[in-house]
């Protein structure tokens, strides 16, 4: 146990984790493969804030949750959810822990959302009368309740995944994390979601979230860090990352045909029927470079039906760090 | 209340077919005799057919109950919780064995009423006492088919091993018939202690109770092998080995 008056919800030191698994060879041969998840992770945050770990697929995102979780123990290396050790305490981090998991997994399927989770709450210590009362509190926040006698198999995806939010808070843990909670979802369904978790990050509790989704990272989170092959790239405030950049913006431009190649420098980063939004680093001379877009749009062609400053974003955080898509 | 119906009835039927085979067996009644000791052939296979069903559907459950768990991502959420995989897997227990209790008393109504009007209640008693003893090595080796679906990563474990369950029970012929080795491996199930006492008991009246101290042996035999199984499948488990 480190210290469980640290002022830290979560401390991460030098996590490394290695799986091994067996790649057939002909009928009966096989051989070891070794992959290493996590190559020496540290990384913290503070109790009432919100963090999120970005990271590409593969990056150690699910395996970071999972040792958090005590559901796997790491090879080397520890960490501490709110003082308690993974690796010598995993009864008391359990205890203080809340995790999601999956948004649309780990639920009984003939039993209601209600019965599912005066189920976990029984599971974690709970009285039946008591965790039926925390059940009706947690489908009120999670906006269920018209749905609490309805079969966990008849519920959307978005009814799930706030379920699964509620479940996190069966046991009224001080930490709470979730890989990827709005993955798969409706933006109304991801917007609860996010309100639920804001709304949890106001009233103190700690939150841990993984996502690919930038946008989502940047309104919610105040420190972030993005984990690529197993390691922590960078580690931060959104705005102190973003200021990495050295002040870099960038010009969006949408154009009503397809610039294939006319204006220089640009990045084509949506299409959609005949509207095309293209994106070009701006020079320090903002006007200068706006102008010079719209006069090469002009001479080519191109009608344009907007144009707009971008301040970088985390998504150009990311994609700086962990490089360009081929890697992803 | 519908599973238990529908398991009733799907027993009925099992017996009926079973018993046209003891039934087959008992034209030449004084061989049916010579080799099992009993002269009911009809009996006989219904209380061997309702055991084996009962068997069938605890084997079949607890066999699948990692793979399903895992599948369904109730496994992690069960690692994550601070009670222990061992306690779930009890509380799961004894619905399952109530369940098989139940069941058996329904599927053998007309012997069971047969048995208290000639023996008594006490023979009933004792013989439920006998098959809820029974059920906890079955539950058992229902665990250790499941850790072995687990290691092997595919269902068909437990299709096989069902298959060699239900051949080798002793509950629809006396094992007497079968050669040395493979009555050895007969005897070391738990079902067919299970069968010889409730027939005794629920035919004769009389307990035949000398199959007792060997149930006891397997039931601790089976539980301290799959104790010791599944702590090192939850070590591997949580070391990164069987998660979906």
């Amino acid at each position: 146990m480190i210290d469980t008056m640290t002022n830290k919800a979560v401390e991460a030191h030098d996590l490394v984790k290695r799986y091994v698994t067996k790649k057939r060879k002909g009928l009966f041969g096989g051989e070891r493969i070794y992959i290493d998840a996590l190559r020496g992770i540290s990384f913290s945050f503070d109790r009432g804030s919100v963090f999120g770990l970005l990271g590409p697929n593969g990056a150690g995102k699910t395996t970071t949750v999972k040792i958090l979780a005590t559901v796997l123990t790491p090879d080397s290396g520890d960490a501490y959810i709110n003082g308690y050790s993974v690796v010598k305490e995993p009864e008391r981090v359990r205890e203080n822990l809340g995790v999601v998991f999956s948004v649309d997994r780990g639920f009984y399927g003939r039993l209601t959302g209600f019965e599912n989770l005066v189920y976990y709450g029984m599971l974690y210590g709970m009285s039946k009368s008591d965790a039926s009362r925390r059940a009706t509190e947690l489908l009120e926040l999670v906006d269920l309740s018209d749905s609490r006698h309805r079969l966990y198999e008849e519920y959307s995806l978005g009814m799930r995944a706030r379920l699964a939010v509620a479940k996190a808070l069966i046991h009224d843990p001080d930490v709470v994390i979730l890989d990827e909670p709005t993955i798969g979802l409706d933006p109304v369904s991801s917007r609860k979601i996010r309100d639920v978790l804001l709304r949890l990050a106001r009233s103190g509790r700690s939150i841990m979230i993984t996502t690919h989704n930038m946008w989502e990272a940047e309104i919610m989170c105040d420190r972030v860090a993005i984990i690529y092959k197993g390691r922590i790239a960078v580690e931060g405030r959104p705005d102190d990352l973003k200021a990495r950049l050295d002040g870099r913006r960038y010009i969006e431009v949408e154009l009503l045909e397809n610039p294939q190649g006319s204006l220089n420098g640009a990045e084509i980063i949506m299409s959609s029927g005949n509207t095309y939004i293209a994106r070009i680093e701006a020079g320090v001379d903002i006007a200068r470079s706006l102008e010079e877009i719209l006069k090469q749009a002009k001479e080519k062609g191109l009608r344009v039906a907007s144009i707009r400053v971008k301040e970088p974003s985390l998504e150009d955080v990311f994609v700086e760090v962990v490089g360009d898509s081929s890697k992803i | 209340m519908v599973s238990i119906l529908a398991v009733v009835g799907l027993t009925y039927l099992f017996i009926a077919l079973i018993a046209l085979a003891g039934l087959a067996i008992g034209r030449d009644p004084s061989g049916f005799r010579a080799i099992t000791g009993y002269s009911d052939p009809l009996s006989y296979q219904s209380i061997g057919a309702s055991i084996v069903v009962i068997s069938m559907i605890i084997i079949s459950s607890m066999g699948q109950y990692i793979n399903s768990a895992s599948i369904s991502g109730r496994l992690e959420s069960l690692l994550a919780a601070p009670v222990r995989i061992s306690t779930v897997v009890i509380a799961t227990s004894i619905p399952m064995i109530i369940f098989g209790l139940i069941t058996f008393t329904l599927s053998s109504l007309p012997i069971v009423y047969k048995a208290i009007s000639n023996y008594g209640l006490h023979v009933v008693l004792i013989a439920t006492a006998i098959l809820g003893l029974g059920m906890i090595p079955i539950f058992v080796l229902g665990l250790l088919i499941s850790l072995a679906i687990a290691k092997i990563g595919s269902p068909i474990a437990l299709n096989l091993a069902q298959a060699v369950i239900f051949t080798f029970s002793g509950s629809l012929y006396p094992v007497t018939i079968l050669p040395e080795i493979l009555g050895f491996f007969s005897k070391s199930l738990p079902i067919i202690y299970i069968a010889d006492s409730l027939r005794s008991l629920l035919i004769t009246g009389n307990p035949d109770l000398g199959g007792l101290p060997t149930l006891l042996l397997i039931t601790i035999a089976y539980g301290s092998i799959g104790g010791f199984l599944y702590r090192r499948f939850s070590r591997t488990l949580r070391s990164g080995g069987v998660l979906a």
